[in-house]
C-alpha cells in the first residue's frame, strides 16, 4: 500500500523532473513548474513515505529477529533439553549396565562360592573315601593275613601230629573215633574212612584188668575230664589181628568243657608182644 | 627317603601281604625267598630293618639272621614264624639273635607298630 502510494509519489516526482529538464532545454522558465505544488509536496512526501517506509521495515526486521531469536531460543531448549533427556537415558542406561554388572559379579561371586564349596565338599569326601579305601585295604589285608596264619598254624600242626609215631586217635564224647593220624594206618591197614565213626573199642579194645573184669574206664575218666595212662590194650587191625599195646587217654577240653578225647597208643615191645 | 625293610620268607603271599601292609604305611620293601636273595638285596642297599620266618626252604632263618647280625650290627632283626615260642624262651635264647619275635598269628598292626618302633619312623 505504502510502497504503492510512494511509487505513485516518486512517478510524479519523476514526471516533474522530466518536465523540469524538458523546460529547460526549451528555454522555457522552470520557476513555475518549481513552485507548482506537484514538485514541492513531492519532496517532502516521499522522504516523509521513505521515512515511513523504512521504519516499518525496521519494524517487520525486529519482528523478524524477534521471531527468529525465539525460534532459536526454542531450538536450543528443545536441544538442551533432548540433551538432558538424553543425558539421563545416559545415565539411567549407565546405572542398569552397571547394576547389571553388579548382579553379574554377584552371580559369578556366588557361582565361585558355590563351586569352591562344591571342590572343598568333593576333595572332603574323596578324601573320605580315600581313608575308607585304605581302611578296607588294610582291613582286608588283616583278614587275609590272619586267615593265612591261621591256615599256617593248622598246617604246621597237622604236621607236627603226623609225624608222631605213636598212634593217635581223636574220640568224640561218645568215643566214636573222628580222627586218626598216618601212623594208625601205618600200624592198622585201616583206612581212615573206614575207622571214623567206629566206637575205638573196635580197633584198640581194652584188655582185661588184673582182677579179671572188663569194666571199661573211659567213659567215666572222659566225664570226669581225667587222665587215664598206660592202659594195657589191643591194637586189631584190618586183618583181625590183636596186637599188645598200652594206650593213654587225653581229655580235649575246649575253655574248661570236655568235648571228646584223644588216645594214644604204642605198641608194646615184640620179645613182650610174644610173651604175653 | 623312607626306610627300607627287607622281608624274607619262603611263602610268596606272607611276602606279599607284608610288603603290601608296610608299602601303605609308608615304608620301601624288598622281599627275598631265601637267604641267598636277601643277602643279594642287602649288597644292593643295606636295610633299615629286616623281617624274617624262621623255617626258610634252603635254610633256618635264625641261622641267616645270625649272619646278618654279623655283617650289619646295626640293622634291627624281627623274626615273624608260626612255631610258637614261649616268652621265656624267647627271653632265654632268642632275645640275644633278634631284636624282636612275632608270632605269625599276631596281627600285621602289632607287627606295624613294632617295625615304626625299629626303625624310629
Amino acid at each position: 500500500m505504502r510502497i504503492e502510494r510512494l511509487a505513485t509519489l516518486t512517478t510524479q516526482r519523476a514526471d516533474a523532473a522530466r518536465a523540469l529538464i524538458a523546460a529547460r532545454q526549451g528555454g522555457q522558465p522552470v520557476a513555475p513548474l518549481l513552485a507548482a505544488d506537484s514538485w514541492t509536496a513531492a519532496g517532502p512526501a516521499v522522504a516523509t513515505e521513505v521515512a515511513k517506509l523504512k521504519e516499518e521495515q525496521m519494524a517487520l526486521l525486529a519482528a523478524r529477529d524477534t521471531e527468529q531469536y525465539l525460534q532459536a531460543q526454542t531450538t536450543r531448549w528443545t536441544v538442551w533439553a533432548g540433551v538432558a533427556v538424553n543425558l539421563i537415558l545416559l545415565a539411567g542406561v549407565a546405572w542398569l549396565i552397571r547394576d547389571d554388572h553388579a548382579a553379574r559379579n554377584r552371580a559369578g561371586q556366588v557361582l565361585a562360592d558355590a563351586n569352591r564349596q562344591l571342590e572343598a565338599r568333593v576333595a572332603e569326601r574323596t578324601a573320605d573315601l580315600s581313608a575308607a579305601n585304605e581302611r578296607l585295604k588294610s582291613e582286608n589285608l588283616e583278614r587275609r593275613w590272619a586267615a593265612q596264619a591261621i591256615e599256617h598254624q593248622l598246617r604246621y600242626n597237622q604236621l607236627i601230629v603226623d609225624s608222631i609215631e605213636d598212634l593217635v586217635f581223636v574220640l568224640t564224647k561218645s568215643r566214636n573215633i573222628s580222627r586218626v593220624n598216618p601212623a594208625v594206618v601205618h600200624a592198622t591197614g585201616w583206612e581212615p574212612p573206614e575207622l571214623v565213626n567206629r566206637p575205638l573199642a573196635d580197633v584198640v579194645p581194652l584188655q582185661p584188668q588184673a582182677d579179671g573184669s572188663l569194666v571199661d574206664p573211659v567213659p567215666r575218666a572222659l566225664a570226669e575230664g581225667r587222665d587215664l595212662r598206660d592202659l594195657p590194650a589191643y591194637l586189631v587191625d584190618k586183618r583181625g589181628q590183636r596186637h599188645p599195646a598200652h594206650c593213654t587217654l587225653l581229655p580235649l577240653r575246649d575253655g574248661n568243657k570236655v568235648v571228646g578225647g584223644i588216645v594214644i597208643v604204642r605198641r608194646d615191645a615184640p620179645a613182650q608182644s610174644s610173651s604175653s | 627317603m623312607n626306610k627300607l625293610i627287607l622281608i624274607v620268607d619262603d611263602e610268596a603271599e606272607i611276602r606279599d601281604q607284608l610288603a603290601q601292609y608296610l608299602g601303605s604305611a609308608g615304608f620301601r620293601t624288598v622281599t627275598a625267598a631265601t637267604p641267598g636273595e636277601a643277602f643279594a638285596a642287602i649288597d644292593r642297599e643295606v636295610p633299615n630293618l629286616v623281617i624274617s620266618d624262621l623255617q626258610l626252604e634252603e635254610s633256618d632263618g635264625l641261622a641267616m639272621l645270625e649272619k646278618i647280625r654279623v655283617r650289619l650290627p646295626g640293622v634291627p632283626l624281627m623274626l615273624v614264624t608260626g612255631v610258637l615260642f614261649d616268652q621265656a624262651v624267647f627271653e632265654s635264647t632268642l632275645s640275644q639273635k633278634v631284636n624282636v619275635y612275632i608270632e605269625k598269628t599276631a596281627p600285621l598292626s602289632r607287627v606295624l607298630s613294632e617295625v615304626k618302633r625299629l626303625t624310629g619312623a
